[in-house]
């Protein structure tokens, strides 16, 4: 029972950091029905943002060891410059070729994958570095023997807060009601005089500093960040978001929730079927097989009805 | 596609389009047209399934780009400048097949429809007369069967009423009545 509440704790909070990658992979597909495959790499842009903003104020503002402001300025400041870099994307690289068959939209967006890999690569090496602790982490004993950490609580309050701060957004906002309109019908939406260029450039910039957000509450719990730390975890929040139904948004919340708890329970209950803790990132590529084979459209994707 | 009057400059011809040709691909879809709408007419284009009407309209929208050619609306030049843009300068279009945003709400599409618009509480206050468009519609001596969730805004903008309920007809009679109906009261009018 201890071990089931602990992998449980420890799913449920692998899958925030899931979910909130996951939610930019399926916005963007909403809007464009385009898998981003760059996405991956802003979680780990976001990372070494915070990484570098973390020395900066330590070395200007003499704002370092562990303390929530600066915590919160680097979290912050990780989720605009991911932001920019989002948007710069999606302006430089995926807009001048989106009139271009969907095939040629995706194979730029691996190739922009690669490019932000190898650029990181080239300038900082590919070694793993220690992100540095901006709080003072420290493991609560809950009942039993399960426990839960500080940084592990940190991931869970900020994930549900950006969740709904997005969700706020998209379903109250004029921007967010466009975001919804762009994703339904283009066409229609800029004959209503949305600038849908606009709005694409606004969703990538959401999603982008979501992906952020997950790179640096990652960075506490697991102090070391490395450039191809996006591919593994962008890999399996798109599982997430195809699991949950790409293009919907509560969708990839619980598709990453749920990839994150079946990950760790391989962990804890996987050999005594037969099944080593090694598989653990097999699990979520298992996950996809069978979600292609048996509900091609995920969990809570659906087909919308036009009504008369 | 309704062509408002924008700049302060009369213009007689309110749209111009000067030989403009549209490929799709290596298709060509238009070729060499010209037409001109002046201010105050109604003009019609006419044509089979097929012979481009919707690319014309496209074209002038600014959802597709000529390869050749000029389209002027009162006086300038409007080829490649983005439909939004467009929108706002006065050309507005009600989109084929109605173009029903059908994962929003009837209340988010018709706050779509009125996007560019900036005063929050005018907008709101068109939206909540669309009712008054059924009193105007019968006015003109047009019977209307109106179907619709919003019990409170149908009783007030009808004479008689029937209440469906799991696939039964549960309750009828004149609107008025039917309004001032306890149970109605409790159940659709949240009172």
């Amino acid at each position: 029972m201890d071990t089931f509440v602990q992998q449980l704790i420890n799913g449920l909070n692998i899958g925030a950091i899931y979910a909130l990658i996951a939610l930019g992979y399926t916005m963007v597909y909403g809007i464009l029905r385009l898998i981003n495959f760059a996405h991956g790499d802003i979680y780990m842009v976001g990372a070494f943002a915070g990484y570098g903003l973390a020395y900066f104020i330590a070395a200007n503002l003499g704002l370092a060891g562990a303390s929530w402001g600066a915590l919160l300025i680097v979290l912050v400041g990780a989720m605009i410059t991911a932001a920019l870099v989002g948007m710069a994307i999606e302006r430089f690289a995926y807009r001048p070729v989106r009139k271009y068959s969907r095939m040629t939209t995706l194979i730029t967006a691996i190739g922009v994958s690669l490019l932000i890999e190898n650029l990181f690569v080239a300038r900082y090496g590919g070694m793993g570095r220690g992100f540095p602790q901006l709080l003072n982490d420290r493991t609560y004993q809950l009942f039993g023997n399960a426990a839960i950490s500080k940084s592990q609580i940190l991931i869970f309050v900020v994930s549900i807060a950006l969740m709904l701060l997005l969700q706020w957004i998209i379903y109250k906002t004029r921007v967010g009601t466009a975001m919804r309109a762009v994703s339904f019908n283009l066409n229609s939406s800029k004959l209503m005089g949305i600038n849908t260029d606009a709005i694409i450039t606004f969703t990538f910039a959401l999603g982008s500093a979501l992906a952020a957000a997950a790179g640096v509450l990652t960075a506490q719990y697991s102090p070391t960040i490395d450039p191809l730390m996006g591919i593994t975890t962008g890999l399996k929040a798109f599982v997430a978001a195809v699991l949950g139904g790409i293009g919907n948004i509560p969708g990839a919340v619980l598709g990453g929730l749920l990839i994150g708890v079946a990950e760790t329970m391989v962990v804890g209950y996987g050999a005594n079927v037969g099944i080593a803790s090694t598989y653990r990132d097999a699990v979520a590529f298992a996950i996809l097989i069978l979600v292609l084979l048996l509900r091609p459209s995920g969990l809570l994707g659906s087909t919308v009805q036009e009504k008369v | 596609m309704l062509l408002t009057q924008n700049s302060k400059l009369k213009t007689s011809f309110m749209l111009t389009i000067e030989n403009i040709s549209v490929n799709y691909g290596a298709i060509e879809a238009l070729t060499n047209i010209s037409m001109r709408v002046e201010q105050g007419e109604v003009v019609t284009l006419i044509g089979a399934n097929g012979a481009g009407k919707t690319t014309t309209l496209r074209t002038i929208t600014g959802l597709l780009e000529p390869t050749e050619g000029r389209i002027l609306f009162e006086g300038k030049e409007i080829q490649g400048v983005a439909t939004h843009k467009l929108v706002a300068r006065g050309i507005s279009m009600s989109p084929e097949g109605r173009g029903v945003f059908a994962n929003l709400s009837v209340r988010e599409n018709l706050q779509m429809g009125a996007y560019l618009r900036k005063n929050k509480t005018e907008i709101a206050e068109d939206v909540d007369t669309i009712f008054e468009a059924i009193d105007e519609i019968r006015s003109k001596g047009t019977t209307i069967l109106l179907v619709e969730q919003n019990a409170h805004a149908a009783l007030h903008h009808s004479d008689r009423a029937y209440v469906l309920e799991t696939g039964k007809i549960v309750m009828e009679g004149p609107s008025k009545e039917l309004a001032a109906d306890p149970r109605i009261k409790e159940a659709y009018l949240g009172e």
